[in-house]
């Protein structure tokens, strides 16, 4: 009995070596020390021919009505694809939203996106901007319509999907794609974690803060969650964003929006939704009371903070505009 | 006239020779008692009304017999009323059924992993881009009766989430027929819309739910005609 116990045991920790050796072949460029992704590869599985189309169409203004807006209009590779300098994006014809353009990194551990989580899928996201009359002002038929006019991408498409019609499908897959590469793990806390580097002292007594204070919303090592929020912030009477209650019609949900990560917080100010913070020190200032941070733990924690950029990300050319 | 036609297309096996048979479905809109015309005035309570937009999803299709499903076929499909040609969903089957199940709308599944291809194609304009979803039933016109501009009524009902879903199941048994007709009967909805005073609904939640379960009871199932 005993001796079948054992080969129980042996044969359950083969299969999950097994598996474990599997997933890591199919997919080498995920980080060892994040979970699980959410995406599900098998279903989008990840090539360079695909990746490198996505990229082209992330980067070309084409996808807009009137040929001037691109995704890296809102969402600029040397702000961790964030929107910075503006308190909230802006669209065509200078058409001004009502929310700040969060970054784009590790989208792969994201079920639901947008700050109010209107988007329950990776694959669908770009239709919102595409579609959006102060985004993009397009539509998809349109879209397509105009991409199947163009030489360049049908052959472009072609070469990629072996299809001489370039379909809605293909297209958002494509750019999902090149979005799904957009992998930030590589800053300073990721050394840390993975013994490669250690903490200043200071660093330590941020990190410290950071976990009696901040962990429960943003975890580690994505430092965020799949979950909605409210964090104290009153409402804008411009713009009457009630967040995540505009999704689900519950009025409980009102106010809650998308807990964000806390990486490349340096790229990617203001902060917020709707950008109404310019820097950390007016967000640490917020949080203050309800956190009760004293002055030296909020230097602390930003300096704890800042382990978390990742300038490999940020200044990655593989991420970049290319001809 | 414009008609839709769904062909399920059954294969019985016996075990001695091979035998096939066929049942042909055919979708009917109908308003006051006729095939619903696009663009045709009709009058009701003395207004008149015109239908310009009516699509809506079959999300999927199953045979069963009794309470087992005996064969499904989760491919999902657009009813377009604008759309001349023939809509033809063709099932092999190899088992006997006696009912046939619909699912309304599409479900919280398709809305969530569902690939955006062939009916799903967001290209068909029933996908909603601000908030993921498929639009399940698109039905727009215009009435005197409309207080709005153009006199107009844009109906897209949708939404998966419960308890707000809009995806309802049509099952009825199969009769000894090779055709048959699911009729969606627009009279009682169009009664409700206009006693309601409420002829813009674009978005899910209560009111979109309470009417995808009106749209639900339109459905009914005859003996099919020619």
């Amino acid at each position: 009995m005993a001796k079948i116990r054992v080969y129980l045991v042996l044969l359950t920790s083969l299969v999950l070596v097994a598996f474990s050796i599997f997933e890591n072949s199919n997919y080498p460029f995920l980080p060892s020390h994040f979970p699980r992704p959410i995406y599900d590869f098998q279903k989008n599985p990840l090539d360079s021919q695909t990746v490198e189309l996505g990229r082209k169409l992330f980067y070309d203004p084409i996808l807009s009505v009137n040929n001037q807006v691109s995704c890296a209009t809102c969402h600029s590779p040397f702000n961790a694809f964030a929107h910075t300098d503006h308190e909230v994006s802006h669209g065509i014809f200078d058409s001004i939203g009502t929310r700040n353009a969060p970054g784009l990194f590790n989208l792969a551990w994201q079920n639901k996106f947008m700050w109010d989580g209107a988007i329950n899928r990776l694959d669908a996201q770009a239709l919102a901007p595409i579609n959006h009359p102060s985004e993009m002002g397009s539509n998809t038929k349109a879209l397509m319509l105009k991409l199947n006019k163009s030489q360049k991408y049908k052959t472009l498409f072609f070469r990629t999907f072996g299809d001489s019609i370039i379909s809605t499908n293909h297209f958002l897959k494509a750019l999902t794609q090149f979005q799904l590469t957009l992998i930030s793990a590589n800053s300073k806390y990721d050394k840390v974690r993975l013994g490669q580097a250690k903490f200043t002292e200071q660093e330590q007594k941020g990190y410290r803060a950071f976990q009696r204070s901040c962990a429960t919303c943003h975890i580690e090592p994505l430092f965020n969650n799949t979950e909605f929020r409210q964090n104290g912030l009153g409402i804008d009477s411009y713009y009457n964003d009630l967040g995540r209650a505009k999704v689900t019609g519950v009025s409980a949900d009102a106010l809650k929006f998308k807990v964000p990560s806390l990486r490349n917080l340096s790229y990617t100010y203001p902060y917020m939704h709707d950008g109404r913070f310019k820097s950390l020190t007016e967000v640490l200032k917020h949080y203050s009371e309800t956190l009760s941070l004293t002055a030296t733990e909020r230097v602390d924690l930003v300096a704890f903070l800042h382990t978390l950029n990742d300038s490999a990300f940020v200044f990655n050319k593989n991420h970049q505009f290319s001809q | 006239m414009q008609r839709f036609i769904a062909l399920i297309w059954m294969f019985k096996l016996s075990t001695i020779c091979f035998s096939q048979d066929s049942l042909s479905i055919n979708f009917r809109v109908k308003f006051q008692g006729e095939e619903l015309q696009l663009g045709k005035e009709y009058h009701w309570n003395g207004h008149p009304i015109k239908f310009t937009n009516v699509k809506f999803y079959i999300g999927s299709m199953a045979l069963k017999m009794g309470d087992s499903v005996i064969f499904a076929d989760k491919k999902a499909h657009l009813v377009d009323y604008s759309n001349v040609q023939p809509l033809m969903i063709q099932l092999p089957m190899l088992y006997e059924f006696d009912r046939i199940e619909l699912v309304i709308g599409t479900d919280s599944l398709v809305n969530v992993s569902g690939e955006f291809t062939a009916d799903l194609d967001p290209i068909n304009g029933m996908y909603w881009t601000w908030q993921s979803g498929f639009i399940n039933l698109k039905l727009e016109g215009n009435s005197s009766l409309c207080s709005t501009r153009k006199n107009e009524f844009v109906y897209h009902i949708g939404g998966y989430e419960k308890p707000f879903e809009t995806h309802h199941i049509f099952e009825f048994p199969i009769v000894n027929s090779p055709k048959m007709d699911v009729e969606v009967k627009l009279d009682d909805l169009i009664f409700n819309m206009m006693q309601s005073g409420r002829f813009h609904l674009m978005s899910p939640g209560q009111d979109a739910h309470d009417f995808s379960i009106l749209f639900k009871k339109a459905f009914s199932v005859t003996n099919g005609k020619d």
